[in-house]
């Protein structure tokens, strides 16, 4: 029995070290700026706030987990609808690289607003691609969209097809151990609930991450 | 007058075989000088006067060959060819230069060959070479029967005795000794006598040269560690610096920035692609840092590819070896080297 525990416990630690020797982390933080609107041009809001990512990648999977808490106040300070609120975004992905420089992807996306009804909480399950660009040693390119399927709203409401596109770069080391890093997403929706209520977000994080 | 000329020729151009010098018996250095001063009976009578007393085997080969000569400048050609034989028999390799003896004399020395079974100019040629290798391998063995007769060859030490050739022949024969014994193995090392028997109806005659056989290790092959004149290519190569990485910045950027403007919802105001121009600003400088850097190394894949090739070359040339050397180590290698001759002929 021993022998069998024995062989096992080699055979994991065989497997761990191996997946080890692929497996990368990358933890990363960033400042972020948002412009968010909604439903007409009177509510527009802008702000900044912080946020914080960790990626995984082993052979051809990756996964990856962020979180941004922004704090948003209306460009227009006399819309009487308009007021300060926090906006509080997880992303989540998992992708499978497809191409030696192409990934599909599946995720989750949601963003709750505080207070609840200052702005349309949104949640959305993420489909599309994400294409890498490698510029050079130590330079990095990505490039996204997303179809943000099965979209519900705080508010009610549909929407048509609702999309997502981002922009990410990184700079730095050439090992990947530290880089600077940018990233712009800008989602669409064409939110509809009687009327027509479109909601707009163009987000930009930047900061630096660690990899290990 | 005639006869006098023709004698004067035969003595000018009469060979010294045993110069008169260095001759040791007084008689025949007598008869020797007798020849010189064309004194031929005083040669003749002095040279069987010499023949009578005791003399060594060269010194008696030289008086007959002496009366040979004289002999024959006397027109006595029959026992011209006699003394002829007589010193043949004595000394078979013993040779007359044509180009310097008289046409009569030489005929008379080629009738006594004829009439004489001896074998002449034995000559065992130095080898060295690999034991079982097959070919044109072997001991080269040349030698003269003078006429035709039953000749057996062979190589003679102690009691081992191997057999190299048994033939009917007469005139030049040469024959090659692979130096096996029957059974094909290597014949061991030692001194031989290589001892060629020349046989027909009563008459026998067997000359002998002694060789020294020695065994020795057959060389390897050293090992190959490159193949000459084929190098291994570097298996990463640097491409050559360019602006890919900005173009390509410029235009992911620009499809960001597009993009942006496309989807934008006009009835939410306009503005808010700020960001998108922050984020591919970045883009931008990070491919125009790049385009400035020195591109890093990628793979050569036809130098792999051609690298994988050189080294199953490489290995497949060493397995070669490796069997080569293997079959070498087995093998022998002779040396054969002729001895100097202590015994004449018999």
């Amino acid at each position: 029995m021993s022998r069998l525990v024995r062989s096992l416990a080699f055979l994991v630690a065989a497997l761990a070290g191996s997946a080890a020797a692929q497996q990368r982390f990358t933890v990363g933080v960033q400042g972020l700026y948002a412009d968010y609107r909604e439903t007409s041009a009177s509510l527009k809001f802008t702000g900044g706030g912080l946020g914080a990512s960790l990626e995984f990648a082993l052979h051809k999977l990756g996964v990856d987990v962020s979180f941004a808490s922004i704090k948003l106040t209306p460009v227009d300070s006399t819309a009487t609808s308009g007021q300060d609120f926090t906006a509080k975004v997880f992303d989540a992905n998992v992708r499978w690289r497809i191409l030696a420089q192409l990934s599909g992807e599946i995720g989750v996306t949601s963003r709750k607003m505080d207070p609840e009804f200052a702005a349309q909480g949104f949640g959305a399950v993420r489909i599309g691609g994400r294409g890498y660009v490698n510029l050079g040693p130590g330079a990095d390119l990505n490039v996204r969209a997303h179809y943000l399927a099965g979209a519900k709203f705080s508010g009610g409401g549909t929407a048509s097809f609702p999309i997502d596109l981002g922009l990410g770069f990184s700079l730095g080391r050439a090992d990947g151990r530290l880089r600077v890093t940018g990233d712009y997403e800008f989602q669409s929706i064409n939110r509809k609930t009687s009327v027509k209520a479109p909601v707009q977000q163009a987000l930009m994080r930047v900061g630096a991450s660690l990899g290990f | 007058m005639r006869r006098l000329v023709w004698l004067l020729a035969l003595v000018l151009v009469c060979p010294r075989g045993v110069p008169a010098q260095n001759v040791q018996n007084a008689t025949l250095r007598q008869a020797l000088a007798a020849y010189d001063n064309l004194d031929i009976p005083r040669a003749i009578s002095l040279a069987r006067q010499a023949l009578s007393q005791r003399l060594a085997a060269d010194e008696q080969a030289r008086a007959w060959e002496l009366l040979g000569f004289a002999y024959g400048s006397s027109d006595s050609l029959l026992k011209a060819v006699d003394a002829f034989k007589q010193a043949i028999l004595i000394d078979p390799d013993r040779q007359l230069d044509p180009a310097k003896i008289s046409p009569k004399i030489t005929s008379s020395f080629l009738l006594a060959l004829s009439q004489v079974l001896v074998v002449r100019q034995l000559q065992v040629d130095s080898a060295a070479f690999v034991a079982g290798r097959g070919g044109q391998v072997g001991v080269p063995i040349r030698f003269t029967v003078t006429s035709p007769a039953r000749v057996r060859t062979r190589a003679v030490s102690g009691a081992t005795s191997v057999l190299i050739d048994s033939s009917i022949a007469t005139g030049q024969v040469n024959l090659r000794w692979p130096v096996q014994l029957p059974n094909g193995d290597p014949v061991p090392p030692g001194n031989y006598l290589v001892l060629v028997e020349a046989t027909s109806g009563q008459n026998s005659f067997s000359a002998s040269q002694p060789i020294r056989i020695s065994h020795g290790q057959v060389d390897t092959v050293p090992w190959l560690d490159k193949l000459p004149g084929y190098d291994y290519l570097p298996e990463t190569e640097y491409p050559p610096q360019s602006g890919r990485p900005l173009a390509q910045a410029l235009m992911y950027g620009g499809a960001a920035i597009g993009g942006t403007v496309v989807l934008r919802k006009n009835d939410l105001g306009s503005g808010g692609t700020g960001p998108a121009l922050a984020v591919s600003a970045g883009a931008l400088l990070s491919g125009f840092l790049m385009s400035l850097k020195k591109p890093s190394a990628q793979p050569a894949r036809a130098n792999m590819l051609y690298n994988r090739l050189l080294r199953d070359q490489l290995a497949r040339r060493n397995a070669d070896i490796a069997r080569e050397n293997q079959t070498r180590r087995q093998q022998v290698r002779l040396t054969v080297v002729p001895l100097p001759k202590t015994g004449g002929a018999r």
